[in-house]
Formats: structure tokens, sequence, C-alpha cells
């Protein structure tokens, strides 16, 4: 084990990126570097992606869904509640999960309850089934 | 009246115009381009009676559209899309007109409308290319009938199909995975594998001159091309 190699430095330098979700069919993640963490989710956030009501872009456009494809939130909720009626539609259950997993691999599930409260239309329990 | 000066200065982005003026929009934007100009449109839609108020399709149809293929175009990509929201009424969409028989007093005539709305084309951060295009099909049937009394009576029917066509070229050398499941029925896939690995779906979705296309079906058609490469495990960094 040597503190200064490249392993663990890089996986520091990892806890400290920005995990909010990007991309819509081809799904990232921010990657800037994060100055706090979520006091929702817990994610690490960056800058631009941190609201001053503490929250992460992704808790704060589940806490207050628009309906206009205008607003640059919109396609946040849109995406989860897509991939959710998508994998319905194709009769794909690892479609909803393997985004599911993206998003929520990014931070620790445990810290949170980000995908209880982000589910505003109620119709992904063929997850669970 | 400070305040009031200052938003009057603010102006509406050139493109938007055409998009009220015309209807149309012929574009080929990077995203920090779009962000402008969907600022321009949202501000004016936001707005309950403007001169500058964008069609009521370009936040149904094609902003959903736009904005879910935006967050996957990288910063120095761009976005390309060709749109007509007139829908089928314009006179240059239509077809020859042709007369069906029909009973005496009767008058049948039928035309096809054909309305490339949508074509669209993006460089993907995966260095995929996404080219998606939509064209509706949509059959007219006229009858005019003439009472005993003189009253002329005239109906026009309409059926007919969006055709929905993308493809997915993607980078060199990128592989492919069949999906655990069939796409739906409504959705035809090909795959051609090679140097450059191309993923093509069609799809038929019934329309009339009311009813076009959801954004919604219309990403549908889109999904199939992504689940041929499904996301590794979670990476840290787009
Ligand atoms: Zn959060
Ligand atoms: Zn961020």
């Amino acid at each position: 084990m040597d503190p200064a190699g490249p392993g663990p430095a890089r996986e520091e330098d990892q806890l400290n990126r920005c995990t909010v979700t990007s991309g819509f069919f081809v799904l990232g993640h921010c990657g800037r570097t994060a100055v706090a963490p979520c006091a929702q989710c817990g994610r690490p956030t960056c800058q631009e992606h941190y609201g001053p009501d503490g929250l992460c872009a992704e808790c704060r456009a589940a806490a207050s869904p628009t309906r206009s494809p205008y607003d640059e939130q919109w396609v946040r909720g849109y995406r989860r509640g897509y991939y959710s009626r998508s994998s319905q539609t194709y009769g794909d259950a690892t479609w909803y999960s393997g985004f599911d997993e993206y998003d929520r691999g990014a931070f620790n599930p445990g810290q949170g309850h980000y995908l209880g409260d982000y589910d505003h239309d109620g119709d992904d329990g063929f997850v669970d089934s | 009246m400070r305040f009031w000066k200052r938003a009057a200065k603010r102006q509406v982005h050139p493109l938007h115009m055409g998009l009220v003026g015309r209807k149309q929009l012929s574009v080929s934007l990077r995203p920090a381009e779009w962000a402008e100009l969907i600022d321009s449109l949202a501000w004016q839609d936001a707005k309950r009676r403007s001169a500058w108020a964008p069609p009521e399709e370009a936040r149904e149809l094609l902003m959903p559209i736009v904005r879910a293929v935006l967050e996957d175009v990288p910063p120095d990509g761009t976005l390309q899309v060709t749109t007509d929201l007139r829908g089928l009424a314009p006179q240059d969409k239509a077809g020859p007109r042709r007369t069906l028989p029909a009973p005496p007093a009767v008058e049948r005539t039928e035309w096809y409308v054909t309305d490339p709305w949508l074509r669209l084309r993006a460089d993907l951060r995966d260095g995929s290319v996404l080219d998606l295009s939509v064209t509706d099909h949509v059959r007219h049937r006229r009858t005019e009938k003439r009472s005993r009394s003189g009253r002329l009576k005239i109906k026009v029917k309409t059926k007919g199909v969006a055709r929905v066509s993308a493809t997915r070229t993607l980078p060199r050398g990128a592989a492919v995975r069949r999906p655990a499941t069939p796409p739906p029925p409504f959705v035809s896939v090909r795959v051609r594998e090679g140097e450059r690995t191309v993923i093509r779906t069609d799809a038929k979705l019934a329309v009339d001159a009311q009813v076009r296309p959801t954004p919604e079906r219309i990403l549908d058609v889109l999904t199939e091309l992504f689940r041929w490469t499904p996301p590794k495990a979670a990476r840290r960094t787009s």
C-alpha cells in the first residue's frame, strides 16, 4: 500500500467530483469539482448544480417538477419518468434498472431517500416485480 | 421604471423570429447557441400575450425532443434541426387530387398530404451520430353532397401514418449487444455491423389531421438505438 500511489489518489479525486446525472440516452455524470454534498441525497455536487436550498439539481427538479420543456430543469424530471415508461413500452426492466443503477451508483443511496421522492409518476412498480 | 427600461431592451433571437413568422426553423447550432435560442423562446412563451409568442407546436412537439437530444450533445458538437410546424394545411404539401366513384349528387375526391416536419442530426458525446426524420403521410377524402333542398354538405375525413426513421452511427470499433427483449411491435430494428456499426429503427405511427405523433412516441423509436449499447457500471465522469 502506497498512499502516494496513483490508485488511492484517483479514488480521492473521484470523491470530489459532482455526480449529478447528465445525458438522456448517453448517460454520464457531471464530473466538475464538488463543493458540497446534497442535503437530501448526499451526492457530491458542484457549484453549478448546488442550489441555495442545499439540494443538488436532481433533488431540486424532483421537488418542484415543471411541465414546460422550455424550463431548463424539465429534462431532469422527464428523464426518470421516461425511462420508467419506456421500460414498460419495451417490456425491458433492464432499461430502467440500467438507468437507475447508473443514477444511484453515483452516490450512497443509504444517505438519503432520493429515489422514493423522485418518482412523482408513481408507475415504476414493475421494477420490483 | 428602471426595470422596465432594461426589460424592453432585451431582443428576440433572430431565429426565434423565423420560427414565429414562418413556423419553420433550419439550423445547425452548438449547445450554447441552442441555449440562447431556447432562452429567447422561453421568455416570450411565458408571456400571456405577445406578438413573439412561439407557436404552441414548438413547445409541445419540438422542444421535448430537442431538450432530450441536446443532453447528449457535447459542448463542441452540433445539433442540426430542420422543422416545419405549419401542419398539413399548406397547399405545397398536398399531392394531386383524384375523383373517386360516387353516386349521383355526390362528389368524392381524394389526395395525400406529405409533411416531412422534422429532420434532426446530432453529434453525441459518445462519438456516435444520431439521425432522425419524421414525416406524416395523411390521406384526405372529401365528400360533397347536395341534398334535395339544394344544401351543400362537405365532409373531409383524414387518416394516415407518421413514418419515423432513425439511425445511430456508432464510433469506429464500438461493439453492440442484442438487447434481452425485442422492441415493441411498432418499432423495427436493423443493425449493420462494420467498421462503424449502424443501428436503424423505423416505425409507423397512426395519425390524422388532428392527431400527430407525440414527442414521447418519437423518443420511443430512438430508445431502441441505445438499448444495443447498455451503459457500463457507473462511471464517475462523462
Ligand atoms: Zn440530491
Ligand atoms: Zn455538477
